[in-house]
């Protein structure tokens, strides 16, 4: 296979994020989260959509759209 | 009065003692030889935490209330099924159960806290007829397991690895076909369409020629059409069974019946020995499904905690926090309950020192302050027992 096929292989990245919501008595609950890239096992936990797409480019390389 | 505790060491079959929460008070030398577990390693233990029994019919028969244990509860002796019984080393070994029960008058004398002696006689191999119809038993959390008619199945030794990955991925997706296209492209992606079929036809035959030969009906694997299914009914699977016991526990905690509550949330807490399917860990099929199951456990766990604080049990409750806080640390509701029962068990420094874990957790994975409910009860908890609390804190701190 030449290095040309290689680089059109698609390349699959999965992402798992669970996101939970801490709930106060007094003050605004907040929605926190976590992510974790299933190929190699990293994770980190977020409670803003910036730190997730932080995450995301970091693992895998690529920006995403601007939060 | 006699000591259960002296039938145990008196008898000459492998035998051991429980309470009335089916922690085990006392076990025998001929258990020891039978189970390899020493003395040490079960007292205190539930004895359905150790001998994990599994019915001939494929149901579990060790699970907390067990049918045993309700038989004790009432006064009345217990006589089990065959069943298979967990070695130390894992494997499983044929046994009956035989009981008896201390009667009431006995237990309120001196007598230890035993409420019966339970009897493990051991079944020979040419003795053991496992009855037709049974379901395989399917163990997805941890370490991917299977059980017919009692008997672990040594699937690590199929010479096919990929006819366990090919139940696994039908376990993944119980009762649903799955189509052969599906397959091929998940499994051999990278041969043509006719060799992959062939493959997929002969790990398919494979697979059911290793159920039939454990003696299970081997269409439990469905072909229909171009699709492949495993049948829900023809199995039982661990984490189908957690579930059930979560969604039953937390009805019974809805109707603050706590005992019964906590009975299916132990049920629950034992079935999850580990993350589902631990060892496709990279694998993204299974992804969703054991994120899923991990936030249902975590769910389980703020139920037992509410239950046992309910009950006035906060050591139990505190544990409750403190498992689901090693699985997921930044979840500051365990935090915030832990400090609670903290203070409700007396170590309002062990309260305070919480607080502390949990403001350096959020900061290092977060990069945030601790909420405002979880700041004012730390502020609460040293205003009332901070002179104290401080110093006993700041003594463990230097130690």
């Amino acid at each position: 296979m030449g290095s040309g096929a290689m680089e059109n292989k698609q390349v699959s990245m999965s992402f798992v994020a669970r996101i939970w919501l801490e709930a106060g008595t007094n003050g605004d609950p907040i929605w926190r989260g976590h992510v974790r890239h299933v190929q190699s096992n990293d994770e980190a936990f977020f409670q803003d959509l910036g730190s997730l797409n932080e995450f995301l480019a970091q693992v895998s390389g690529v920006t995403g759209p601007q939060t | 009065m006699m000591d259960a505790r002296y039938v145990v060491d008196y008898a000459s079959d492998a035998a051991f003692a429980i309470d009335d929460e089916q922690r085990i008070v006392a076990w025998n030398y001929a258990a020891r030889r039978l189970l390899e577990y020493t003395r040490r390693e079960v007292l205190g233990r539930h004895c359905w935490d150790v001998l994990q029994a599994v019915c001939a019919d494929g149901e579990p028969l060790c699970v907390p209330g067990c049918v045993g244990a309700q038989c004790f509860q009432h006064s009345r002796a217990f006589t089990g099924p065959s069943c298979q019984v967990r070695h130390k080393d894992g494997a499983w070994v044929t046994l009956n159960f035989e009981s008896v029960v201390m009667p009431k008058r006995a237990r309120s004398s001196n007598a230890g806290p035993a409420s019966a002696v339970v009897f493990l006689r051991g079944e020979s191999e040419k003795n053991y007829r496992p009855r037709p119809g049974q379901k395989l038993q399917i163990f997805t959390f941890g370490r991917f397991g299977l059980v017919a008619k009692g008997r672990g199945l040594a699937i690590e030794k199929w010479e096919r690895k990929q006819a366990v990955a090919l139940l696994k991925f039908l376990v993944a997706h119980l009762g649903r076909p799955v189509h052969r296209e599906t397959l091929i492209e998940f499994f051999w992606p990278e041969i043509d369409e006719d060799r992959a079929w062939k493959r997929l036809k002969v790990t398919v035959h494979f697979l059911r020629q290793r159920l039939r030969a454990a003696g299970i009906d081997e269409n439990i694997v469905e072909t229909v059409d171009k699709t492949y299914a495993l049948r829900r009914d023809a199995v039982w699977v661990d984490s189908v069974t957690f579930e059930s016991c979560v969604v039953d526990g937390a009805a019974l905690q809805r109707q603050q019946r706590w005992g019964q509550a906590l009975h299916h949330y132990e049920e629950a807490q034992h079935l999850y020995r580990g993350d589902y399917m631990e060892e496709d860990i990279y694998a993204d099929w299974c992804a969703a499904e054991r994120e899923q199951l991990h936030e249902i456990y975590l769910e389980m766990l703020a139920g037992m905690a509410d239950c046992h604080a309910a009950n006035g049990h906060y050591a139990e409750a505190v544990q409750a926090c403190r498992t689901a806080l090693v699985r997921d640390p930044c979840r500051e509701s365990f935090h915030r309950t832990l400090m609670e029962y903290l203070v409700r068990l007396g170590s309002a420094d062990w309260a305070m020192a919480q607080y502390h874990r949990c403001h350096r957790l959020l900061a290092e994975e977060l990069g945030v302050e601790p909420m405002r409910d979880t700041l004012r009860l730390y502020e609460q908890i040293v205003e009332r027992y901070g002179g104290a609390s401080a110093k006993k804190l700041a003594g463990r701190r230097d130690e």
